[in-house]
């Protein structure tokens, strides 16, 4: 089934619904988080390094194979490199879809937190003990459920009304509030008395960070994970791109804004905390509170925030904790539509209308994502297994690439489009260096978890169970390859060499 | 806060916002010029 029809109205469109799928609440709670662990300034090098050598080269793969095959993950990779390898694309959309499930549950306790603190129920939280309680009560009644509940059907609702009419006016109301609320909240933080010494904190490189491969490994996993790269989501998102964008351009916009925005949250989250965690938790260190992962790593954001906004004037805390999970959920929103989007796109290639097909995905989001919001080991498992497998479904997309001829892929694709050109040394960064990070954060990834017991797959967190749950999903993608792709694929891309 | 410190949030913040400004007033160049040009079939397949 052809995408015919839909397309985004404009550029702005796409980029607005690009960051948005990019900007979560990855950016806002766990960039200030990982900046701490890791020791602030110069983690801010390989950060940056890997936007460019992981993130944005994923992204340019994704513009590339959504724009040019006009189908969602499987049927675009059906359609570059033979219905066969269709599962690769299942794989990327499994896992997207899986991630789906419970971050629906995170984007509900956004929205719990948003209502709580408007209707000044967070206002008694002084202390981080009282947060922690807090959540904790919360995630242990039945309201997670509700506001899972709320969260997939606003975004199925979203998603219901089309790539215009739906996720385009929603990021066009969502991405600039956003930035609006960031900027304030930064300005808000930047001025508060002690908020020089996070800033301080924040930028001061310390050198030797740089010589402990852990911080290169936590700038890799933070870039491949808040920019949305491999996910499958912007490979959906571009099936409405425009053909007379530029795809690496566009690539550029999205890595460079959702570094933007995470800057932003850490200039409004790290001199916040520098500033008020002397007054509410007195002898603490704030980077020792800041580091703190937390239940289900929420740390920061659900357990800490409220205390700290609680330190300002009464209707000034009461201000910012709410436009905190204002932020917060909406960034939580962007992202949730977009994976939403991306499951119904399978459906739609096979041949099932739109509404059918966000019925299926909302009714199937809300069943999956049950579990996650009543049990938080559940949630925990499911955040370690598919959080790990985005690394194999960015190496998926790169093998895609590979397997079609990254040269190939650069001269009919990228370069007979508008926009900028890319170089020889693409080929290279697709073909050698993208595999060898996959290969080094696997490697890393095992043996920071690899306990004796790293094979028992009934595990919470260790290797065996991601490995055992991966496995029964490609399994499960073999076993139904030849339907799946004769019913996303319709025919091979550039068979013709004059094609494309 | 120390010179370093001061150095390290000028160049990470001019290569990050300053980069995302730059690539915007870019991209609406070309959509400004691609509006110009003849209309391609933008929903073909490839």
């Amino acid at each position: 089934m052809k995408s015919k029809g839909e397309l985004f109205t404009s550029r702005w469109a796409l980029i607005l619904a690009a960051l948005g799928m990019a900007v979560g609440t990855g950016n806002i709670w766990r960039f200030p988080r990982i900046i701490a662990k890791v020791g602030g300034g110069a983690f801010f090098i390989p950060w940056l390094l890997f936007l460019f050598l992981w993130s944005i080269p994923l992204l340019i793969l994704e513009f590339t194979m959504g724009r040019a095959a006009r189908r969602g993950c499987v049927g675009a990779v059906g359609r570059l490199i033979g219905e066969r390898f269709a599962w690769l694309g299942g794989f990327v959309a499994l896992c997207s879809t899986a991630i789906m499930f419970y971050y629906s549950v995170v984007a509900g306790w956004c929205l719990k937190y948003l209502f709580a603190g408007l209707g000044g129920a967070l206002g008694s939280i002084g202390t981080a003990g009282a947060g922690l309680d807090y959540f904790r009560g919360f995630t242990s009644s039945w309201e997670p459920l509700l506001f899972h509940a709320l969260a997939i059907g606003l975004c199925g609702l979203i998603v219901w009304r089309g790539v215009a009419g739906g996720i385009e006016r929603a990021n066009k109301i969502i991405i600039p509030s956003l930035l609006a609320i960031l900027l304030l909240g930064m300005a808000r933080a930047l001025t508060l008395p002690g908020a020089v010494d996070g800033l301080a904190f924040l930028f001061t490189p310390r050198w030797e960070t740089l010589a402990d491969y852990r911080t290169w490994l936590e700038a890799l996993t933070q870039s491949a994970w808040s920019t949305g790269a491999g996910w499958g989501l912007i490979l959906t998102y571009a099936v409405y791109m425009n053909k007379r964008q530029g795809i690496v351009l566009n690539s550029l916009i999205t890595g460079l804004g959702n570094n933007s925005a995470s800057l932003l949250a850490a200039l409004m989250i790290i001199p916040t905390a520098f500033a008020l965690i002397p007054v509410a938790m007195p002898g603490a260190e704030p980077v020792e509170v800041i580091r703190q992962p937390g239940p289900a790593s929420t740390g920061l954001s659900f357990v800490y925030i409220p205390a700290l906004f609680n330190q300002m004037q009464p209707g000034l805390g009461w201000a910012f904790t709410v436009l905190f999970f204002l932020a917060l959920s909406m960034a939580a929103i962007s992202s949730l539509i977009a994976m939403v989007e991306l499951a119904a796109r399978i459906l739609m290639d096979a041949g099932i209308g739109r509404p059918r097909a966000i019925l299926a995905v909302g009714s199937a989001g809300f069943l999956f994502g049950v579990p996650s919001a009543l049990s938080m080991s559940f949630f925990e498992n499911q955040d370690w297994v598919w959080g790990v497998g985005l690394m194999v479904s960015g190496f998926f997309l790169t093998l895609t690439a590979i397997r079609f001829g990254v040269d190939r892929l650069r001269t009919t694709l990228i370069n007979s489009g508008p926009g900028l050109r890319l170089g020889r040394w693409f080929n290279a960064l697709i073909a050698v260096v993208l595999p060898l990070e996959f290969l080094a954060m696997i490697a890393w990834w095992f043996a920071q978890t690899a306990g004796p017991d790293w094979w028992n797959p009934l595990s919470m967190a260790n290797p065996g169970t991601c490995l055992f749950q991966w496995a029964v999903a490609i399994i499960f993608l073999l076993a139904i390859n030849r339907r799946l792709a004769r019913r996303s694929v319709g025919g091979r891309l550039l068979e013709d060499p004059g094609e494309g | 806060m120390g010179l370093d410190a001061v150095l390290m949030m000028t160049a990470i913040l001019l290569l990050v916002w300053v980069g995302f400004g730059v690539t915007l007033i870019v991209a609406m160049r070309q959509e400004r010029r691609a509006k110009e040009e003849p209309d391609v079939d933008d929903n073909a397949d490839a």
